[in-house]
């Protein structure tokens, strides 16, 4: 469970301060499938790497297990990272001189000398286990998208984070992303994701709306996956 | 671990290579300067290796010693040292000396063809008997047959003589040499070193053909047949003394004592022979040749040398790090993607770092590796070690490689913590904005308004104050180079024009000589001002280093003495400064000596209270002072400083020379002092045709013309009169000749110096145009896309490089000229003088000096045009 606590941001430009993050307080639990929504330059991505500890903060209190996460020193970080966090952004980035097998388990294989095993099962799980000894350059954005999230998943975190993951597919390909997080979430997986698609939105559990900083709409959202879009461009609408 | 490095491995063999050559000039540069610093200790262990004497005391007749009762004789004494083990332990040697002076290769040479330069680069050569008492003297031979098994007239040469065949192109194995009085010929059959000679008997700008002093012992010795040599000797002192037939020849009354100490430091070294003085009464016959004299000889090249090679060795470290530092910054921006998802996928970052620290180990290894061949075939194949002056700069004794050794891995070391800090930062700043392409730092832009004239510029200019750090670490790193080659090349330039007026020490219009008295009669007449007589003879400066039971222990340099004598009652007496000594001296601190009287009123040799002139060498450097005290010679600083020769005899408490004043004076390598001199009984004009020595500057003439005189004229007069002459300019010129030819190793290796730096100057200056076009990759290809041209992208890219480039030659040039003035304080102080004339050729800061001047006015323009 990530708590959040008066999470405030600001970057100064010379005397000046401008403040980004503005008195953010939610809390995500365990199995919930977060989407946060809002305009570009809102604070979304800001928000994002706030929580997952890759910025820091200027004031306030984000809270892993009841942990504060902005105390952590790097080598807790790293663990934290290694250990809790998954990571799935729109470019997937995989490392083009190891193969997709590779890319998936490099991180496990820093404490499991099992690794390969649970990286083809992921890859499995995604169907594209054939693809596993060919390299990224040998494979489709899709697929590779799903091998980054085999990747994120290889170490079982806790929680998903992921950016505008399905930004630079088409829709199928986006369609089938979505259902693999859908089908994450519902075996218990606890998913934050920021995106600009009502569509893909819909896939997520609770809906957050962002503006200035602030969010100012906080829903939940059913299974119907049509009436959510509706819901989702209703709340969205004066923005977007 | 092993994905990790595959992940992060490039093959990328140019930049390795350029990386392994950078530190490979690093490490050699490092040994350099180890072997520089540490030479004189080196040759103390190369002396020690070989079990060879430290001191030599030849005592030339010990006959008179077997009368004396009371005292010891001096092996006497050194027993009783060994016994009591006063001073550590010596060990002496007594050796049968037989000295033969022996020619080079003359008898193969028509010397009336030889020129007076091929004359004077001839060096005689001492022969000597060779015996080894208690394993001692164990010298190495290079070549040829060993010194032990000499038969007949066969000798071995030490690699000094050697090499001067060489450059002479004689021939050194099955070469012969020439004793002159007996005709009696010696065979070459092998060279052997001999650690305590390292240099060219020429160099140390010690110059032979203006100042003809006794002073120099020669490097140049061989080691014959024992029987051979003591039966020639015998034959030649029968040939040439009168020697009574009963009697023993004088010869077989000379011997050499070869001390060696276990312990040995010029101080141990300097009580031992202030001991000896005082302890044995041999002292008073013999001639003291201690090993310091061989470390104080090197002093001016090596000091140089040091100069060199710490600078080399700053600029290679400055540029190593900024190289390095530029490669990874280039390497992590090519892995940054990669970088930032190994992070965030788990991958902790002490295993990314090992990565990169492995890449670095590679290189260092790789580096030392290449060092070791290099130290191979330098010290086995090419025997650079050995090469006199390469000696100076190489060497591969064990405890320089130790150094050298340490020294690269601390050089190492610091390079992994500068890549470890680097990543680090690169951590912190660039996850977030590497996933998203965005920056989430925000940035104030400089203020340079860009318009259509001058967009390229200004663009330019923009984009470098943008990243201020990194502007200023390029320009830095840039300039700092430019700064050590500027100052190489001011003391390639200074060294170059070594000689002057200001360095000489002595100002004159002609040397003359070869006049009979009417013709000097008629020259003082018609055209001569000022006319004085130089003298030259040899004299020990002594320093003193310590005290044995309030006895002192002193430290003694061979330095000329040049006399001044005059041929005129000083101007004023009163003022008891002599007005010759002004003429052709000019001094830079204190007073004139009074002019002495050589001879008194009885004809007696007169010495009391003379007083000199020091060069800066004696005056400063070992802390003398100018006393303008009628006391003078009563000394500060603790420090005795007079002239007396080094052996005692009945004159030495007498004998000293006090100190009046200071001048620039390189002569004689700046260990040389100036007095001046009034003929008692015997008149400067008999002096004047008495000498026949030649129209060199000792034992000659030296004259300033009256004003208005004519050069022409008076040159004119003396060709058709017959006098020979040498004009101060042509003197200069020959001295400048002889410098460049005695520094032409020096200005090789100074040459090469300017190479390396100028060859890292271009690997630094690709090293930050690659990092700075692999860090705009994207930006370029983004207004290539966007309609830009490609040759206006292009021009941006040589802009900012040029405008780096002419910052960084601003920056240094504006730091050099404050450094110049510590740089030449520093440079005066190594040579011994207080000032030079031409310091470094000017021209060469004209490009530096234009491109301030452009510099300014683009700033002047730019400020007009937007003065907000």
């Amino acid at each position: 469970m990530i708590k959040v606590e008066k999470l405030n941001k600001t970057y100064q430009v010379g005397d000046k301060k401008i403040p980004v993050l503005k008195d953010i307080s939610l809390t995500i639990t365990d199995n919930e499938f977060a989407v946060v929504m809002g305009e570009s330059g809102c604070g979304k991505s800001t928000f994002l790497s706030c929580i997952s500890g890759l910025s820091e903060i200027t004031s306030g209190q984000i809270l892993l297990d009841d942990l504060s996460l902005h105390d952590k020193k790097n080598k807790a970080m790293e663990e934290i990272r290694l250990k809790k966090f998954g990571f799935i952004f729109q470019d997937n980035y995989m490392i083009d001189n190891l193969t997709v097998l590779e890319n998936v388990c490099m991180s496990r294989l820093q404490y499991d000398p099992n690794a390969y095993e649970l990286g083809r099962s992921l890859l499995a799980s995604m169907h594209i286990e054939q693809l596993a000894d060919k390299y990224p350059s040998q494979v489709s954005g899709g697929e590779k998208q799903r091998a980054a999230i085999a990747r994120a998943m290889i170490n079982q975190p806790d929680i998903l984070f992921a950016d505008e993951p399905t930004a630079s597919l088409d829709h199928r390909s986006a369609s089938d992303i979505m259902e693999i997080f859908k089908h994450l979430n519902e075996q218990g997986q606890c998913i934050l994701m920021v995106t600009h698609s009502a569509q893909i939105a819909a896939y997520g559990t609770r809906i957050m709306i962002m503006e200035d900083g602030v969010f100012y709409q906080d829903e939940p959202l059913g299974k119907d996956r049509k009436a959510n879009v509706e819901k989702i461009r209703d709340m969205v609408k004066d923005i977007l | 671990m092993k994905l990790i490095f595959k992940a992060l491995y490039n093959k990328k063999l140019f930049q390795y290579g350029i990386l392994i050559l950078v530190l490979v000039l690093t490490v050699c540069s490092i040994q350099m300067s180890a072997t520089v610093t540490l030479k004189n200790k080196t040759m103390i262990q190369k002396v020690n290796a070989i079990n060879a004497a430290h001191t030599n005391i030849y005592v030339a007749d010990t006959r008179n010693l077997d009368n004396q009762e009371s005292d010891d004789d001096i092996p006497d004494y050194l027993s009783r040292v060994n016994e009591e083990n006063d001073i550590d332990l010596v060990d002496s040697v007594e050796n049968t000396y037989f000295n033969i002076l022996l020619a080079q290769n003359l008898h193969e040479i028509d010397v009336n063809q030889m020129s007076d330069k091929q004359l004077a680069s001839l060096q005689n050569v001492y022969l000597e008997g060779y015996v080894s008492h208690k394993g001692t003297n164990n010298y190495k031979m290079l070549k040829g047959k060993s010194y032990r098994k000499l038969k007949g007239n066969e000798i071995v040469i030490n690699e000094q003589c050697a090499r001067d065949l060489e450059r002479k192109h004689m021939k050194v194995i099955g070469g012969t040499f020439y004793n002159n009085d007996t005709n009696y010929r010696y065979k070459i059959v092998g060279v052997y070193e001999d650690p305590t000679y390292t240099e060219d008997a020429t160099s140390n700008l010690k110059d032979t053909t203006i100042l003809k002093t006794d002073l120099q012992t020669t490097k140049f010795h061989a080691l014959g047949n024992f029987d051979t040599v003591k039966k020639n000797a015998i034959r030649i002192e029968k040939q040439f003394n009168t020697v009574e037939l009963e009697e023993e020849p004088y010869m077989l009354y000379q011997v050499v004592h070869k001390i060696h100490l276990t312990d040995y430091s010029v101080e141990n070294e300097s009580k031992l022979l202030t001991l000896i003085q005082i302890n044995s009464v041999g002292a008073n016959y013999a001639q003291i040749y201690p090993l310091y004299y061989q470390l104080q000889d090197d002093n001016m090249t090596q000091n140089i040398f040091k100069y060199l090679s710490y600078t080399l060795l700053a600029a290679l470290i400055v540029s190593d790090f900024f190289v390095f530092y530029a490669f990874f910054k280039r390497k992590l921006d090519e892995d940054k993607n990669k970088l930032a998802m190994m992070v965030l996928c788990g991958i902790k970052q002490k295993n990314i770092i090992k990565a990169y620290l492995s890449e670095l180990g590679v290189l260092s290894g790789a580096t030392l590796l290449i060092c070791a061949v290099l130290n191979f075939i330098g010290c086995f194949v090419l025997q650079l070690h050995k090469q006199p002056y390469l000696s100076m700069f190489f060497d591969a004794a064990p405890q320089l490689l130790k150094i050298t050794l340490l020294l690269a891995l601390v050089m190492f070391i610091l390079l992994g913590i500068m890549i470890i800090l680097q990543i680090k930062h690169f951590f912190t700043n660039n996850l977030t904005r590497v996933m998203k392409e965005k920056d989430l730092t925000i940035k104030k832009p400089p203020r340079i308004t860009i318009d259509y004239k001058r967009q390229l510029i200004q663009m330019s200019l923009r984009d470098l104050l943008a990243n201020k750090f990194k502007f200023i670490r390029v320009v830095f790193a840039t300039s700092f180079l430019i700064l050590c080659m500027l100052l190489t090349f001011c003391s390639y330039e200074t060294l170059d024009h070594l000689y002057n007026r200001e360095t000489i020490g002595l100002t004159f219009d002609y040397t003359i000589s070869h006049l009979n008295k009417k013709q000097y009669q008629k020259l003082k007449q018609d055209y001569l001002k000022d006319v004085s007589i130089l003298n030259t003879s040899t004299r020990y400066f002594m320093e003193k280093t310590g005290e044995i039971d309030g006895i002192d222990v002193y430290q003694y340099y061979d330095a000329a003495l040049i006399t001044l004598y005059d041929d005129v009652k000083p101007d004023n007496p009163q003022t008891a400064e002599n007005d010759k000594v002004k003429q052709f001296m000019n001094k830079q601190s204190g007073v004139y000596p009074k002019p002495g009287v050589d001879v008194d009123a009885l004809g007696n040799l007169y010495y009391y209270q003379r007083e000199a002139l020091l060069p800066r060498k004696l005056m400063e450097l070992k802390g003398a002072i100018t006393d303008e005290n009628a006391n003078a010679g009563i000394h500060k600083k603790g420090l005795a400083f007079s002239y007396m020769p080094f052996l005692h005899s009945m004159y030495q408490q007498d004998n000293y020379m006090y100190i009046k004043g200071g001048i620039n004076s390189l002569i004689n390598n700046g260990y040389v002092a100036f007095t001046a001199m009034t003929a008692g009984k015997q008149l400067p004009i008999d002096k004047l045709v008495l000498n026949t020595e030649g129209n060199d500057i000792g034992n000659g003439i030296v004259i300033n013309l009256k004003k208005g005189v004519s050069k022409k004229v008076f040159e004119s007069y003396l060709k058709k009169e017959g006098i020979s002459f040498t004009s101060y300019d042509e003197i200069l010129k020959q001295m400048a000749v002889s410098n460049h030819q005695i520094n032409r190793n020096t200005f090789a290796v100074m040459t090469v110096v300017m190479g390396i730096m100028i060859l890292m100057f271009i690997i630094l200056t690709i090293a930050n145009i690659t990092e700075e076009e692999m860090h705009k990759q994207t930006e370029r290809s983004f207004m290539i896309r966007t309609g830009w041209s490609h040759s206006f992208v292009k021009r941006l890219s040589l802009t900012k490089s040029i405008l780096m480039l002419m910052t960084s030659c601003v920056i240094a040039l504006l730091v050099f000229f404050p450094i110049k003035w510590f740089y030449f304080h520093y440079l005066f102080q190594i040579l011994g003088i207080y000032a030079i004339s031409t310091a470094g050729n000017m021209i060469l800061l004209l490009p530096f000096l234009t491109i301030l001047v452009f510099l300014i006015w683009m700033l002047i323009l730019n400020h007009k045009k937007h003065p907000s």
